[in-house]
């Protein structure tokens, strides 16, 4: 296991006042009996108790544990010794854990295999297909109810529905989480802010409005949809696939190109998107993660970086989400691989062919929220791209747009990122002909 | 069609916006898409909503945006590889702990602007937004950021600050832009003035401009502000001022009046001190033969020309005398001393009557004693302080230091004495001091206090003292922590030297 980058683990951690505190710790005043195995990195900390605190952690889960009395995963002294590994700094690569780094490993391993064989009891069809029945019907009358909690709004006008207040917006929610819809019921609170932002929030509302009504007349004629579509309506209400279904579905193996992720923080989840891209079979994914409760994200693949895994794609129109099944080997040895060994760039090309594909993306399925898009020879702005013929798109809003003006200069260069209503979120570039993080 | 799908979805917006139980969908228009008919005009224009947005999230059109200019190409050679390595551990942690960061960041900035190199593109965000908020750093960030930072200076808001953290106006002088300083000089506040005149007399070296600034408009400065830019002139003050304290002598304001005499004290080759001279001259009598001894009359009540040049009323409480003579041997030449007893330096210190006089000697060699070598030597041999290190030739300041570490009073007070040694110190001086400090009760703490100007100043050659003493000290967990981190620290500031010395292009 390759060590990792000083980013990767303060992605790792849960808020910035542990970083401040893991960063005092980061040095080796307060270190000892420190080592590390292939998926392992052990140590003691001397706090202020007699006692010193006993960290371990496995790098490949990741998993944290140390004695500490801290709440938050990882805590300071987990964050503190990866940062001092992460650094270079004097960690002994031994073969053997110590011990108690090693009983904690063997006590992981048996939980998880508890774990697996819970998961493993075979499941009744019978009594499988009564849950979902009823899952349905829940579904319908819930759906039917929003429908017509959205023909009132607008019926007396958005103008009235910008001026209700958030529990206006939470109580359909609420709803819709009783309906076991949690995919719209998220999408419902989140416009209660929405519609206060930007002169044209009418137009944003309606284009949300118009995804809700697609997705109600869609469920009601779910029987005769098309197998995709059907799926796509399932993703968009929140009816989320067992992972052993998805593993059991169609897998696709390839030397995956890390195009970039993104995080997103909702207060009760962290989420990360990371997109993938086949270099054999030109397949483009993404794989979703989510945190929620304080504990941390899976760390984030670094961007530009060549896998070689098995992903098995969940059902609906392209772009699929997906999963990583196993362990994922990298093929590119450590920091960005440089572009051409990536083969030919995966791109789109400028930026009229980049909206045919979000056209014919649309097409297939209007239901597709971001499209990945390469787009090449593309100079970034402030707040738009340009391409070499002077086509332009908006970039979001509320990202820093410094760093990727830092790394590029201005100058026209690969960027891939998502697009979405809202505009382009560039998520990579390519600088001197590796690809670098755009923050 | 375009246009007849864009009028239609105007409508719809409009009739969203106020209801349909107000106004109904508008029909739709003649494309070659099927939709049902509804009866509810509330279902119809949740149809039109959804058709409308679908075809426009399917059918954007790219905007036409002039292409961003870029940045030109960078002149400097990017910091080499092992630099920039070191700056992202300074930057996300930093070996000696987060302050003493700074310390590091500067050591850094300096060495790259030294050796000719410029940030890596990938932390000049950090490093930009690092000197936003810390001022005192922009100075050194501004020469290594390159094209790429000076660009990003231009479009970034909150990098305003660059522009004006210029190196001044160049040194010969841009006539049209003095002349516009001129002007702008005249709406300028109190506080921009005393900002502008610290500039001018500090780092640009236009002591000249700083004065013509200050001339044009005292004759109608209120008193508060000529008291104010009169003070800002105590920077890089010399002998050229003279004229401007000279008329200031005769202020309205007593507040102009005080600080015209504080600074002409510091002109020993000014008119004003020749009076002064005058003055003491006959204050002085000497007596005895083997063992000289040297005694300072008080002088008489001033006539009009001495209440002029300072001798004012005394404060409370003490006698016209007294204060007066004080007064007086302030601000007379050094050498009126010598002449007029024909005492060396070293030899009048001794002849002194008592340490009041001593001490108002000592005071007028601080002031005046830039240039006065044998002065500066006399009064530290006789009263040994702190500031006189900085004026004392190079080579004599370990001396001095180990003398001033060596005396007796407090360790914090002797300690303070590291504060007016500039870096970086040599081994000699590094060692001295550590030993100083470890070999003291109360080492660790001054140490912990002083940390930013140790970890800044001492030579790598310590740190494994330090490291030592660090695992060694017993007073508090504290202590040997910032012990720690000053070894640390400037263990780290050798690498980052190396780094660039080392593999220089």
């Amino acid at each position: 296991m390759s060590r990792w980058t000083t980013q990767q683990v303060l992605d790792a951690a849960p808020d910035q006042s542990s970083v401040k505190a893991a960063r005092s710790l980061a040095r080796p005043g307060p270190w000892s009996g420190t080592g590390a195995t292939d998926g392992l990195l052990w140590g003691k900390c001397q706090g202020s108790g007699r006692t010193p605190y006993q960290v371990s952690i496995d790098l490949k889960a990741p998993a944290y544990r140390c004695s500490c009395p801290s709440r938050k995963f990882p805590c300071k002294h987990a964050l503190a010794l990866l940062l001092l590994w992460a650094g270079g700094g004097d960690v002994a690569e031994v073969s053997e854990p110590s011990d108690f780094a090693s009983e904690w490993m063997e006590s992981r391993s048996a939980r998880a295999e508890t774990a697996a064989t819970k998961v493993a009891a075979p499941a009744d069809p019978a009594a499988r297909a009564k849950r979902a029945e009823e899952r349905v019907a829940t579904m319908s009358a819930g759906i039917e109810e929003f429908a017509l909690w959205l023909t009132d709004l607008v019926r007396g006008g958005t103008a009235a529905a910008r001026g209700r207040d958030h529990a206006y917006w939470d109580e359909a929610a609420a709803r819709l989480v009783d309906s076991q819809c949690p995919a719209l019921a998220a999408d419902v609170r989140a416009t209660a802010s929405l519609v206060h932002r930007g002169d044209d929030w009418n137009e944003q509302l309606l284009r949300v409005i118009g995804h809700w009504w697609l997705v109600v007349t869609a469920w009601r004629r779910r029987d005769i949809l098309p197998e995709a579509h059907r799926d796509d309506v399932r993703s968009a209400l929140g009816w989320a696939y067992p992972t052993d279904d998805v593993r059991a579905g169609t897998t696709v193996t390839d030397r995956w190109l890390v195009l970039g992720s993104h995080r997103t923080d909702t207060g009760r989840l962290l989420e990360q998107r990371t997109w993938f891209h086949g270099l054999d079979t030109g397949e483009r994914v993404v794989v979703l993660d989510f945190a929620a409760g304080g504990q941390p994200l899976p760390v984030a693949q670094l961007t530009g970086a060549v896998v070689r895994a098995t992903l098995a794609l969940y059902p609906g129109s392209a772009p699929r989400r997906a999963l990583v099944v196993g362990d994922p080997e990298r093929v590119s040895a450590g920091g960005p691989t440089p572009v051409a060994a990536g083969g030919p760039t995966p791109g789109e090309g400028d930026v009229a062919t980049a909206l045919r594909a979000v056209a014919a993306a649309r097409a297939e399925s209007p239901l597709v929220r971001r499209v990945p898009l390469v787009l090449e020879s593309v100079s970034l702005g402030v707040d738009h791209l340009v391409d070499a013929t002077g086509a332009a798109l908006p970039l979001v809003a509320g990202r820093d747009p410094w760093p990727v003006l830092a790394a590029t200069g201005g100058r026209p260069t690969t960027c891939f990122g998502e697009w979405d209503a809202a505009g382009f979120r560039p998520l990579s570039v390519v600088v001197d002909d590796g690809w670098v993080t755009c923050g | 069609m375009a246009d007849a799908v864009a009028g239609w979805w105007h409508e719809v917006t409009a009739a969203a916006l106020v209801g349909t139980g107000r106004r109904p969908a508008p029909a739709l228009p003649d494309w070659p898409v099927g939709a049902r008919d509804a009866a509810d005009p509330a279902v119809a224009l949740l149809d039109a909503v959804a058709l409308g947005s679908a075809w426009r999230a399917a059918g954007v059109v790219p905007a036409r945006v002039e292409p961003p200019v870029p940045a030109p190409h960078d002149d400097l050679p990017e910091a080499p590889a092992r630099a920039r390595q070191l700056l992202e551990v300074v930057l996300t942690q930093p070996p000696g702990g987060p302050s003493l960061q700074d310390v590091l960041v500067r050591a850094w900035l300096v060495s790259a602007a030294e050796h000719g190199y410029r940030l890596p593109h990938a932390s000049l965000t950090e490093v930009l937004a690092l000197a936003t908020a810390k001022p005192h750093l922009r100075r050194l960030v501004v020469p290594v950021v390159g094209e790429r930072g000076r660009w990003l200076a231009t479009l970034d808001p909150a990098l305003r600050w660059f522009g004006s953290e210029g190196l001044g106006a160049p040194a010969g002088g841009d006539d049209t832009a003095d002349g516009t300083l001129l002007d702008r000089w005249s709406r300028m506040g109190t506080d921009e003035r005393v900002a502008e005149l610290t500039r001018l007399r500090g780092r640009a070296q236009r002591p000249d401009l700083a004065r013509t600034l200050v001339t044009s408009t005292w004759a109608n400065d209120p008193a508060r502000v000529r008291t104010e830019v009169l003070r800002a002139m105590g920077l890089g003050l010399g002998p050229d001022d003279e004229p401007l304290l000279e008329t200031a002598l005769d202020d309205r304001a007593g507040g102009v009046r005080e600080v015209a005499t504080g600074l002409l004290d510091r002109l020993p080759g000014s008119a004003r001190a020749a009076r002064m001279g005058a003055r003491l001259a006959p204050l002085l009598s000497t007596s005895g033969i083997v063992r000289r001894s040297v005694t300072v009359a008080d002088p008489d009540e001033p006539d009009a020309a001495g209440v002029r040049d300072g001798l004012r009323p005394p404060p409370k409480g003490r006698s016209r005398g007294g204060y007066h003579r004080g007064v007086i041997i302030a601000a007379a030449p050094l050498d009126t001393w010598t002449t007029t007893t024909g005492l060396r330096p070293d030899q009048l210190f001794r002849a002194l009557p008592d340490d009041e006089t001593r001490l108002q000697v000592r005071a007028a060699v601080l002031r005046q004693g830039e240039e006065r070598l044998d002065w500066v030597r006399a009064a530290f041999e006789a009263l040994p302080t702190a500031a006189f290190v900085p004026m004392l030739p190079v080579a004599e300041r370990h001396r001095a230091v180990a003398t001033l570490l060596r005396s007796g009073g407090p360790l914090a007070q002797r300690a303070q004495v590291l504060e007016h040694l500039p870096g970086p110190w040599d081994d000699e001086v590094s060692t001295l001091v550590v030993t100083s400090l470890e070999g003291a009760d109360g080492g660790a703490a001054v140490l912990a206090g002083m940390r930013s100007a140790l970890a800044e100043r001492l030579s790598p050659v310590v740190a494994d003292r330090l490291r030592s003493w660090a695992a060694r000290d017993a007073t508090t967990e504290a202590h040997a922590r910032a012990i720690g981190a000053v070894a640390a620290t400037i263990a780290t500031r050798q690498s980052v030297h190396d780094a660039f010395s080392g593999d220089h292009r």
